[in-house]
């Protein structure tokens, strides 16, 4: 009762204040400021179940299609995201890996296989239509993108087609016709340092002018293709050197920085950047005067996995069309992806104008967060895992019976101590060294850990580089990739570059280095990870069909030792030796772990899902002393300890562990996000 | 007897002449790189001349000698000097200007030119030695008042 007075007695001293104040009450509330996420658009659907949503254009006649990355093509209703068909075929072939879809202005699209090394055509319903510019010979064709080519000349847009080619690291320009035009190199992205960018994806922002995204440099570049022409005549005067560009961009969480930029769409105003590890999708100018302006934003809130409609996670790709058929009415659309979380949503793009006051809102970091990347090292009492969003390592300390973070090592940038993107590690010398793999930057990193492991105490300064080693000093091709570290005592440290595939073998001192090539399977599947038994025996990993191939080095070169098959729907992401002539291998797209025994039986590990137990997209896992199993669960931001017999024991992040299992509704409570369980099948 | 006791005074005198020169120059510091493939004998000069830490907020050079401790022939090809403060997350706002040449065999001098402390507190000075397969780091902690 008391209580009640008091208040009582403060509302009408307020109440009181405001009489006597010519200001009225009204006027002291601040107005809310209208935060840069709520005005880029409102959320309109999304769309679950999907594989791995890498890339997406729309038509203007209403449909969303969608490249799986595992292997189909999914068409779905501008108006609901409803499936409108699915297939997984090109004529007699079966697609692989699709890496990039772009629709032609007769609503037919073009889709860019990066394994099969072609770009097929079909039309809107779904239907393979014929190999897209059959003479034109691609090494990894990705991103895909159609536009006008040059200024227009005579009047009529020239369509043209832009592909991105990782295999040599250019743009390649086609004719609608199917004949190459020209190519453009890596020499028309100078970065401020001298070195060169690598182009990710493209997307065509005006007539003859081709936005390409960096993803290693965080750099957007424009290019200027020039008189349309001369380019499409392939004028001699028309070269490289003629592309003109302009670029903005560095590492960070402000407008007009990026952390990993990945998929672009222009919608004749503006360029939009899904900002992958930033959680956003940018929508920024790219004229010169003003180029990566614009504070607009959807999505930035979602720092959390399943997280609900609206919120944005791992963007890797977006189309924006101005005016496309939703059910009776015309309107805008933007379609983002999000192979993270398994699903596209769709958003409408309305606000064209910026007000003054705009509240700007950045990627929100809720306390301690545990963003894992794909990689996993283990050694005497030290586990490593990775954050790919700030390019450090963090230290686990597995002394007490349970993971303790104890160290984080590196940082983003370019400078020796410092990490670009951490491919892969091994832990070394009972786990007081760590070499990683760092791909951005070309090179190999070995770092030291100066307190002893027993020391349970966090020192954030216990990391020191010792030394690194190029690539380019590994007999390696130009832009190499290792994508996994093994080490044994008999054979040292074994890496594993995909390009080839060729194995590394260095000495502790990263001194002495011999590369060899391996005779690898007679399918599309790509070397994915490495590891080494007990007894000198190295299984290589392929991915899709998956198989571990045995090998072991005599007389200088690899010797195949056996193949081991695995079943036909697995997706191989990773590979660990475990204990008694196991091999554990990690089924990203199946959320589990596959232990293939030594009497050549299987079972698997784990089930789609968020409770304990279960997985989200895993990507790493790592043996422990006593043969216990560490996985790196990348989708549900955290790791999980399970016992040598395949049970569950604990979960582990940067901040929290724990021993009593919990049910999926548990651990989306602990994420703090009411509305978390939209995603259908997250919460089994 | 004054005989004796004037030498002992020129021996006192001169003794402690001696004694001042070392203060005069100050000594190199000697640090082995962290895979101990390489010593790295440092020293601070300031408009050329030798000078005792600290140096906050003063351009200054650091004057290198490096010598292998396997192959004695072996020798860098390219040394980068760079200094950073951890508990900050930065590094300098300058670039020194840094330079390479063959001493003695089996060792190298390097002086890195422009070297700026900007701010008080611990900086980590870091020694990338290239010997042209690997680039192995020296390093050594400042601390300025």
């Amino acid at each position: 009762m008391r209580e009640y007075r008091t208040r009582l007695a403060r509302v009408m001293v307020v109440a009181l204040l405001c009489a006597l104040s010519s200001t009225p009450l009204a006027q002291q509330v601040p107005v809310a400021v209208p935060s840069s996420s709520e005005l880029a658009g409102p959320f309109l659907w999304q769309s679950a179940g999907l594989h791995e949503p890498v890339a997406v254009a729309i038509t203007q006649e209403g449909l969303v299609a969608v490249a799986d990355g595992c292997g189909e093509i999914v068409g779905l209703c501008a108006t609901d995201g409803s499936r409108l068909w699915k297939t997984s075929t090109a004529g007699t072939e079966t697609l692989v890996k699709p890496a990039g879809i772009a629709a032609l202005a007769d609503g037919s699209l073009l889709v860019a296989d990066a394994r099969r090394r072609c770009v097929d055509h079909f039309s809107s319903r779904g239907e393979w239509v014929s190999r897209f510019a059959p003479a034109v010979a691609f090494g990894q064709p990705t991103s895909i993108a159609v536009g006008s080519l040059g200024r227009a000349v005579s009047g009529a847009a020239t369509q043209c087609v832009a592909l991105v080619d990782e295999g040599c690291h250019e743009i390649i320009l086609i004719s609608a016709a199917g004949e190459e035009l020209r190519r453009i190199s890596r020499e028309s992205f100078p970065m401020k340092d001298g070195s060169r960018a690598l182009p990710s994806q493209v997307a065509f922002v005006g007539s003859g002018l081709l936005a390409v995204s960096a993803s290693e440099q965080h750099e957007i570049f424009i290019l200027d293709l020039g008189d349309a022409a001369a380019v499409a005549t392939g004028a001699p005067t028309v070269t490289a050197s003629a592309v003109s560009s302009l670029s903005w961009g560095g590492r960070g969480p402000f407008p007009g920085l990026f952390n990993h930029p990945m998929g672009l769409a222009g919608d004749g105003e503006w360029l939009w950047i899904a900002d992958q590890f930033n959680h956003r999708i940018a929508r920024q100018s790219h004229a010169a005067a003003t180029k990566g302006e614009g504070k607009l934003a959807y999505g930035q809130h979602a720092v959390f996995p399943r997280a609900g409609e609206g919120a944005v996670h791992y963007p890797v790709s977006i189309a924006v069309a101005r005016d496309v058929a939703r059910g009776a009415q015309r309107g805008a659309l933007a379609v983002v992806c999000e192979p993270f979380e398994r699903r596209v949503q769709a958003f409408e793009p309305r606000a064209t104008e910026e007000p003054a006051d705009l509240r700007l809102v950045l990627p929100k970091l809720e306390g301690v967060q545990s963003h894992f990347g794909g990689s996993a090292a283990r050694a005497g009492k030290r586990l490593f895992l990775h954050d790919p969003e700030s390019a450090t390592i963090v230290v686990f300390d597995l002394s007490r019976g349970q993971p303790i973070h104890v160290s984080t090592l590196s940082g983003a940038g370019v400078k020796p101590h410092e990490t670009g993107r951490i491919d892969a590690m091994v832990a070394l010398n009972e786990g007081r060294r760590l070499l990683i793999a760092d791909g951005a930057n070309q090179r190999l990193a070995l770092f030291e850990l100066t307190a002893p492991p027993a020391e349970v105490i966090f020192e954030p300064f216990m990391g020191k580089l010792v030394k690194t080693r190029s690539y380019a000093r590994l007999d390696l091709p130009r832009d190499a990739t290792i994508v996994s570290i093994a080490q044994s005592d008999a054979l040292g440290i074994v890496a594993l570059c995909c390009e080839g595939p060729r194995i590394v073998t260095l000495d502790r001192s990263l001194r002495i280095a011999t590369t060899l090539p391996i005779t690898a399977p007679d399918t599309t599947a790509s070397a994915v990870a490495i590891a080494c038994a007990d007894d000198a025996l190295v299984g290589v990993l392929f991915d899709k069909p998956a198989v571990i191939c045995l090998y072991r080095f005599a007389d200088n070169e690899w010797k195949p030792a056996g193949i081991i098959a695995l079943p036909a729907t697995v997706n191989a992401r990773n590979l660990a030796a475990g204990p008694a002539g196991q091999w554990w291998v990690v089924d990203a797209m199946n959320d589990s772990i596959v232990v293939c025994r030594a009497d050549g039986t299987t079972n698997t590990l784990g089930s789609s899902g968020v409770a304990d137990g279960m997985f989200w997209l895993p990507g790493a896992c790592a043996r422990g002393e006593g043969g216990e199993m560490y996985v790196v669960d990348t989708g549900n931001h955290r790791g999980q300890e399970f016992t040598a017999s395949g049970e569950w024991k604990l979960t582990f992040s940067l901040g929290r562990t724990y021993t009593r299992p919990r049910t999926a509704d548990e651990v989306l409570k602990i994420r703090k996000k009411p509305d978390a369980p939209a995603v259908k099948g997250a919460t089994q | 007897m004054k005989l004796i006791l004037c030498v002992i005074v020129l021996l006192v005198a001169h003794a402690s002449h001696d004694a001042a020169s070392p203060r005069d120059e100050p000594r190199w510091n000697e640090v082995a790189s962290n895979d101990g493939s390489w010593i790295v004998r440092w020293r601070l000069l300031v408009e050329g001349k030798p000078a005792e830490l600290p140096l906050a907020r003063k351009r200054f050079t650091i004057e290198l000698q490096i010598e292998s401790t396997g192959d004695p022939q072996e020798t860098p090809t390219a040394v980068l000097v760079d200094a950073q403060m951890p508990e900050h997350l930065h590094g300098m706002n300058v670039a020194p200007i840094i330079a390479l040449t063959t001493g003695a065999v089996g060792s190298a001098l390097a002086t890195a030119e422009g070297m700026l402390f900007h701010m008080s507190g611990r900086w980590e000075v870091d020694v990338d030695i290239d010997d042209g397969t690997t680039v192995e780091r020296a390093q050594w902690n400042i601390t300025l008042p």
